[in-house]
């Protein structure tokens, strides 16, 4: 017995000398905990919120269409899509369940459905609605709802309130009123629920999101790499792709409701609001911990990126014919930020870019 | 002099033509056929058949094979179920040398149909299915052996034992030298990155991420890889070695869990250092045993330049990568069967773009339209496999436009730097150049 109580001391000793850091340490627990609680979550109460207000506003439009319940209309629709990007940075769990990114996000909008919906015969009830699909109701379909004035390519003519107001009124706009206001309600109904699942009143999906740890930490830093990459940096491609071409404002994501660039705004701030956690422990303070030079060169990529979408100055469709030497720059720095993500900051936390299974040694 | 010539002459003569027991080699030949056989059923059961073989549209030959390509879908997992069946009727010892030949055939030919799908412990069982196929395991224990016993035999020529234990040997020593390098011993990488990864595993988590653990990992791991081989080997040291194969390798697959069959393979392997009469004495333990003559020794002329030979090739393919005077992780250039197992973290992107020299317009092309999620990962890793994919990518162009290629990645940590940066002419039959930027330190 004496033999033994030797070791044993001298292994409890050597086990408490080496006992992970008493002080104050980013556990993923904590960081996770902290991204839910800063960031998706109030990103998801914010949508339910916003959205809440575009179905009050598209029922005072429904109910009375003036210059003011449609520029009502108008602020709250746009202010929903901000918030819509935002969430659309979490592209998975509730949103991926309750199958919602596409009903959500879908783009471009496709006029002919909406027309089609439009002049249809049937009463625009909940069956109606509910045998619509994402062309009709989603949030790009009612931004052109309540944008659009007949005249596709000018933007001046889709922010003229007075012409837009046309297609509202009279017995004409009675059925774009009533079509308005239920795509607003479907899509507020939408947010709400997945705004209770996330919630720590409802589904608390936010606490099965921490448990998960590293595989939470590789489903985020995948939606990160990938929204980036397809909402920044393919999206100004493809813009670019049409220098020369005959250009329709349908073809520049949010050019309807004039938020092309703050589009990428949101969604660069958001992605950066995810990888510090907001104001609190993120993966920078992990990344800090281990001793890695990476954030300092995240947080100056992300200040060079946002600054150059800002400097953009104006709406994409109008930057592309005056302005593309900027246009070019903010793609390079989303790309640039694109790599630091997709490259160094996968590979420092050790996360598996794409999911995709299979064995590895 | 020529007593000692004699004496290494007898040696190598033993290694080769002394009788061992059969026993310890027949147990092993049903453990690796058990242990193929759920091997094949896992990669049926995973969908890996369809997401690795036959669903991309494009797949990444090895030089000289660009002939293997997939059988169509229901062929292609037809041949998944021979497999399993071929691996258990090598359990069985049934038809073996039949069914061990055509496992190590049909294995080989799934491997060989696109690079991304290159594993270690893959080539190693090619290597030790192959070498099976060749030795007499089936002559004890087996239903071939019960069905003819004429067939029977206690014994086998040692070189079946020992060339399977200088196999085993080879990956673990090779694995431990490609460890001696400064990212894993003087900055713990890639094991830093890996165990901080792994810090939300209940009880041991908050350790991972302690950095002395990554350098103690670090340490002890490539100190095993390369002493193991000598633990077993040592009938004094053998129980520690043992002990050591299991803990380390129930290790790794709890920690990384992606590393798949791995370490069951290799615990199966080590079970050919033990005394190869070891389970007929646990057996004897039991009751007595049967144990029939051994069949009188033969000793081609061949079999003695075939095993050297063979060894020679097994040392030297891991051993080029130190000759080229770069890190083989960065460029790829004698990484693979080298048994560099475990030993790198690398992270990669590659954008393709389509430039029209007439117009000036850059068009950047989406490589998933080409290529899958699996493929793009790994592709953006290998210099050969950006080229590969470079090739197939230009052919697709209209005239007047060049491809252009940019790759980024990451080794072990360092900030990301571009690897590999070249334009290649849209005619579909220009080579992209060889040039693989050099990594910084």
């Amino acid at each position: 017995m004496r033999l033994l109580l030797r070791p044993a001391a001298a292994l409890t000793l050597l086990l408490t000398l080496a006992a992970p850091a008493a002080e104050p340490r980013v556990t993923k627990e904590a960081l996770l905990k902290n991204i839910a609680a800063q960031v998706i979550v109030p990103a998801h109460a914010d949508l339910a919120a916003r959205t809440r207000e575009l179905a009050a506003a598209t029922d005072a439009l429904a109910a009375n269409a003036t210059a003011e319940t449609l520029t009502a209309a108008r602020q709250s629709c746009a202010a929903a899509l901000l918030a819509w990007k935002r969430v659309s940075c979490i592209q998975h769990g509730p949103v991926e369940e309750l199958d919602l990114l596409n009903k959500f996000g879908f783009w471009p909008s496709r006029p002919n459905s909406i027309q089609g919906a439009l002049d249809a015969e049937r009463a625009m009830d909940d069956a109606f609605i509910a045998e619509q699909g994402v062309t009709v109701v989603s949030l790009s379909a009612l931004e052109y709802l309540l944008f659009s004035s007949g005249s596709p390519s000018s933007i001046a003519a889709r922010m003229d309130v007075a012409e837009s107001l046309k297609t509202f009124t009279g017995e004409a706009g009675a059925r774009r009123r009533a079509l308005t206001r239920a795509v607003a309600r479907q899509l507020a109904a939408w947010a709400a629920q997945l705004d209770r699942a996330w919630s720590p009143t409802g589904g608390n999906h936010a606490a099965k999101w921490t448990a998960a740890g590293q595989a939470s930490v590789g489903l985020l830093v995948n939606n990160f790499v990938a929204v980036l990459e397809r909402s920044a940096v393919v999206r100004i491609d493809s813009v670019l792709e049409l220098a020369g071409a005959p250009q329709d404002v349908h073809w520049f994501e949010g050019a309807p409701s004039g938020h092309t660039v703050s589009n990428l705004v949101a969604v660069v701030t958001t992605v950066r609001r995810l990888y510090a956690g907001g104001d609190g422990a993120g993966f920078d303070d992990q990344l800090r911990q281990m001793g890695s030079p990476l954030p300092a060169r995240l947080d100056a990529q992300f200040d060079r990126t946002l600054a150059a979408l800002n400097a953009i100055g104006g709406p994409m469709e109008v930057a592309l014919r005056q302005n593309k030497p900027a246009l070019e720059a903010a793609r390079d720095q989303c790309r640039a930020l694109e790599v630091l993500l997709k490259v160094d900051l996968v590979s420092a936390l050790g996360v598996t870019l794409t999911f995709t299974s299979g064995d590895g040694d | 002099m020529a007593t000692d010539t004699r004496a290494a002459g007898g040696r190598w003569d033993a290694l080769l033509f002394a009788r061992v027991d059969l026993a310890s080699l027949a147990v092993f030949r049903i453990a690796f056929g058990l242990l193929m056989a759920f091997a094949m059923l896992r990669f049926l059961a995973k969908g890996w058949v369809r997401e690795f073989l036959v669903g991309p549209t494009f797949h990444f030959p090895y030089a000289g094979f660009e002939w293997v390509r997939p059988l169509p879908d229901f062929w292609m997992h037809a041949h998944f179920v021979g497999l399993a069946v071929l691996a258990l009727c090598v359990a069985a010892g049934l038809f073996y040398r039949v069914s061990s030949a055509l496992f190590c055939v049909g294995f080989t030919y799934a491997e060989l149909i696109d690079k991304t799908n290159y594993l270690n412990h893959y080539y190693l069982l090619t290597l030790v299915s192959a070498l099976m196929a060749m030795m007499p395991l089936h002559r004890a224990w087996s239903l071939d052996a019960w069905r003819n016993p004429a067939l029977r035999a206690a014994t086998a020529p040692a070189w079946s034992l020992n060339l399977l234990r200088f196999q085993t040997g080879v990956v673990w020593l090779f694995a431990g030298l490609a460890k001696l390098n400064a990212d894993w011993l003087l900055h713990a990488q890639p094991l830093r990155i890996w165990l901080n990864a792994r810090s939300d595993l209940p009880l041991v988590g908050p350790w991972l991420a302690e950095p002395w653990v990554a350098y103690a990992a670090s340490w002890f791991g490539a100190a095993y890889d390369l002493g193991i081989v000598f633990l077993l080997l040592h009938r004094r040291t053998r129980a520690l070695g043992l002990v050591l194969v299991v803990v380390f390798h129930l290790l790794t697959a709890v920690l990384f869990p992606t590393i798949g069959m791995f370490p069951w393979v290799m615990m199966v392997l080590s079970l050919l250092f033990l005394e190869p009469d070891w389970p007929r004495r646990w057996l004897r333990a039991c009751g007595p045993v049967e144990a029939p003559a051994a069949p009188a020794v033969r000793r081609p002329p061949w079999l003695a330049a075939l095993v050297g030979a063979y060894a020679l090739v097994q040392v030297a393919l891991p051993l080029r990568q130190h000759f080229t005077g770069r890190n083989s992780g960065w460029d790829y250039a004698g990484f693979n069967f080298a048994w560099n197992v475990m030993l790198i973290e690398k992270t990669g992107h590659v954008e393709f773009s389509a430039l029209n020299q007439r117009t000036g317009l850059r068009r950047r092309l989406d490589p998933r339209a080409w290529f899958t999620p699996r493929q793009l990962t790994y592709l953006a890793l290998d210099p050969d496999m950006i080229r590969c994919a470079a090739r197939h990518l230009a052919a697709t162009l209209v005239p007047d436009e060049r491809l252009e290629v940019l790759s980024v990645a990451t080794l072990n940590g360092r900030p990301s730097q571009p690897m590999m940066s070249f334009t290649v002419a849209g005619d579909g039959v220009s080579n992209p150049p060889e040039t693989v930027v050099p990594l910084l330190k």
